[in-house]
C-alpha cells in the first residue's frame, strides 16, 4: 500500500483508513458526518496528495494539451485553469482532469491517483497526433508534488489571518503563487466540495509543516469519506463512478466541459453521439420512501429496468437520501413520466428525479422540486 | 476501547439481547456500532414478523457500509424502535440504551440464551 508525504504526520489521529487507487488514505479522522458539516459551516482541510501531476512543457505544449484535452488550451490564460476530459478516440472517458496554464509553454494536468499512467499513455497519444516531435515534453511529478485542499466557507479568511498571506484575491478557477508560511506554493481557487476554498500545490516534504499551520488556523481535518459526501451532494462527477472509459462526457450530462472550437481526440465520436442522441444521461435522484441508493443499484422506470445507480447516500445537508444514476433515455423520454424506482434489497424503492447539484455553497440551490421527465433539469 | 455491559448477553455478529418483562430488546453493541461509523439508516423489521435464531431481521448503514442485523433469539418482532426512524443517529451514541432496535417475544429464551456469549467471552471476542 502507498502512502502520501503526509501519512506520519496524521497517522495516530486517524480514526479509520480506507484503500483508495493504491494509496492507504484516512477514510476519517473523527466521523464522515462531522466533518462534512465542517467543510459545508466552517471549513476543512483534505491530504489529496495521492492525486497524480503532470507536467506539459515546451514551445508545442499548448498544441499537445489541446489535442489530449477537451477544452481549447490554447485560448487559456497564464494562471488559469480548466477543467475537462481526456477522451478515447471512440469518445468514452480516460479520465477527467484539471488543467492549469502555469506559463504560455508550461501545462500542470491534475489526474485522478488510479489514471496517472492512463493519463500518460494518453497525452503520448496526443503528442503523436500533434505531431509536436520534440517540441514538447511530459513529465510526471506525482511523487513530487504533494496536493492540500482547504474548503469551506471560512476557508480564505482563516488562511489570509494565520498566514498573512493575501490569497482571496485568486478568482475561481485561477492558480497563483504565494508563500505560505515560509513556503513557496501554488494556490488554486478550486475545489471538489462545492463550496468556496482553494487547492494548494506544495514541494511533498513541505506538505507537513503547512499541514499543520493550516490545522492550527482552524482547519478540521477531513479524510475521503467526507470528500465523497460532499461531491456527491454538489453532483461533481467520481472517476470511476459516473465516468468511466464506456461513458462519454455527454452522457454524464458534462457537455459544458467540452470546448467545441477546437480539435481534440475524441471529438469526432462526441459529435456522432450529438447526432444520433444519447442512449443513457447521468441524472440526479431523491429518494422519496425510506432507503439508501448505493452504487450498481438498478434503476427501473415504470416496472421496467432502465438504468443504474453510480453514487449514492443520505444527503447530510439536506437530510434526504440523494442518488447519481444513469437513466436510459428512452426512459427519459416518455412522455407522460415514467415513475422511477431503485431496487434496494430486492425492494422497489421510490424516487424522484431533480436538478443537479443537490447542494451549492452549503444549501439547496433551489427547492428541491422534481424535474419534468424529458425536461433538461438544468 | 468499546463499553461492553454486564447485564446482557451478546453475539458473535456483535448484537446484544436483554430478557425484560418475558421479552427480549436487541440491539447493536457499542463495538459494531464504531466500527460501522455514524449510522444514516435503520431499517427494521415489520411488528409481529417471527424469526428464527440466524435469521436477518434488518439492516444498519452507516455512510460507507451496508450491515444486516441478525437475531440470536428466535420470535415474533412485538415492537420496533420507531425513533430510529428520524434519528438513526441514536444508534452511535446510546448502542445499549435508546439506540435499541427491537423487542422480540422469545419461543425459547433459555436454550437460545445459553449459547450466547456474556459479558468476559464477549470482551474476549473484540479483544478488550
Amino acid at each position: 500500500m502507498r502512502h502520501t508525504p503526509l501519512f506520519d504526520r496524521y497517522r495516530s489521529q486517524v480514526a479509520r483508513w480506507t484503500s483508495f487507487a493504491g494509496f492507504e488514505m484516512p477514510l476519517y479522522f473523527q466521523s464522515i458526518l462531522a466533518e462534512h458539516h465542517a467543510v459545508r459551516q466552517k471549513w476543512g482541510l483534505f491530504d489529496v496528495s495521492h492525486m497524480g501531476e503532470w507536467i506539459i512543457d515546451g514551445e508545442a505544449a499548448a498544441q499537445l494539451v489541446d489535442v489530449a484535452f477537451s477544452r481549447n488550451a490554447t485560448t487559456m490564460r497564464t494562471g488559469s485553469a480548466r477543467y475537462g476530459f481526456l477522451l478515447w478516440p471512440n469518445g468514452g472517458t480516460v479520465d477527467d482532469a484539471m488543467v492549469y496554464r502555469l506559463q504560455s509553454d508550461r501545462f500542470l494536468l491534475v489526474a485522478n491517483a488510479a489514471n496517472i499512467a492512463k493519463d500518460g499513455e494518453a497525452l503520448r497519444r496526443a503528442a503523436e497526433q500533434a505531431k509536436v516531435e520534440n517540441g514538447a515534453r511530459l513529465y510526471d511529478r506525482s511523487a513530487e508534488i504533494a496536493l492540500l485542499a482547504a474548503q469551506g466557507p471560512a476557508a480564505i479568511p482563516a488562511i489570509e489571518q494565520a498566514s498573512g498571506t493575501e490569497i482571496g484575491s485568486i478568482r475561481p478557477f485561477r492558480a497563483a503563487q504565494r508563500t505560505l508560511w515560509g513556503h513557496t506554493v501554488l494556490i488554486s481557487r478550486t475545489g471538489y466540495t462545492g463550496e468556496d476554498g482553494v487547492e494548494i500545490f506544495s514541494k511533498a516534504e513541505e506538505a507537513g509543516p503547512l499541514w499543520e499551520k493550516l490545522l492550527e488556523a482552524g482547519a478540521v481535518p477531513c479524510g475521503l469519506g467526507a470528500r465523497d459526501t460532499l461531491r456527491l451532494e454538489a453532483a461533481l462527477p467520481l472517476y470511476g463512478h459516473e465516468l468511466t472509459d464506456t461513458i462519454t462526457p455527454l452522457e454524464a450530462d458534462l457537455e459544458k466541459f467540452i470546448d467545441w472550437d477546437h480539435p481534440f481526440i475524441g471529438r469526432e465520436a462526441l459529435e456522432e453521439q450529438r447526432q444520433v442522441g444519447l442512449e443513457k444521461k447521468r441524472i440526479g435522484l431523491v429518494l422519496t420512501e425510506r432507503g439508501i441508493a448505493r452504487e450498481g443499484m438498478k434503476l427501473y422506470a415504470a416496472g421496467e429496468p432502465a438504468g443504474w445507480v453510480t453514487s449514492g447516500t443520505q444527503s447530510p445537508t439536506l437530510g434526504q437520501s440523494i442518488a447519481l444514476a444513469y437513466l436510459q433515455c428512452q426512459a427519459l423520454s416518455e412522455p407522460t413520466g415514467a415513475a422511477l424506482a431503485v431496487e434496494i434489497r430486492n425492494r422497489l424503492v421510490s424516487a424522484q428525479r431533480v436538478s443537479l447539484p443537490f447542494v451549492q455553497r452549503g444549501r439547496s440551490p433551489v427547492p428541491q422540486r422534481p424535474t419534468t421527465q424529458g425536461g433538461e433539469g438544468r | 476501547m468499546s463499553e461492553v455491559r454486564d447485564d446482557r448477553r451478546y453475539s458473535k455478529e456483535h448484537e446484544w439481547v436483554v430478557q425484560e418483562e418475558g421479552r427480549v430488546r436487541l440491539g447493536i453493541t457499542d463495538f459494531a456500532q464504531n466500527e460501522l461509523g455514524d449510522v444514516i439508516f435503520v431499517e427494521l423489521p415489520e411488528v409481529g414478523k417471527g424469526f428464527h435464531a440466524g435469521e436477518a431481521i434488518g439492516t444498519v448503514e452507516s455512510v460507507k457500509s451496508v450491515s444486516d442485523v441478525y437475531t440470536p433469539i428466535s420470535g415474533r418482532v412485538v415492537e420496533k424502535n420507531e425513533a430510529l426512524e428520524q434519528r438513526p443517529e441514536l444508534v452511535n451514541q446510546d448502542p445499549y440504551g435508546e439506540g435499541w432496535l427491537v423487542k422480540i417475544e422469545p419461543t425459547d429464551w433459555d436454550q437460545e440464551a445459553n449459547q450466547l456469549l456474556d459479558a468476559a467471552a464477549y470482551r474476549a471476542l473484540i479483544g478488550e
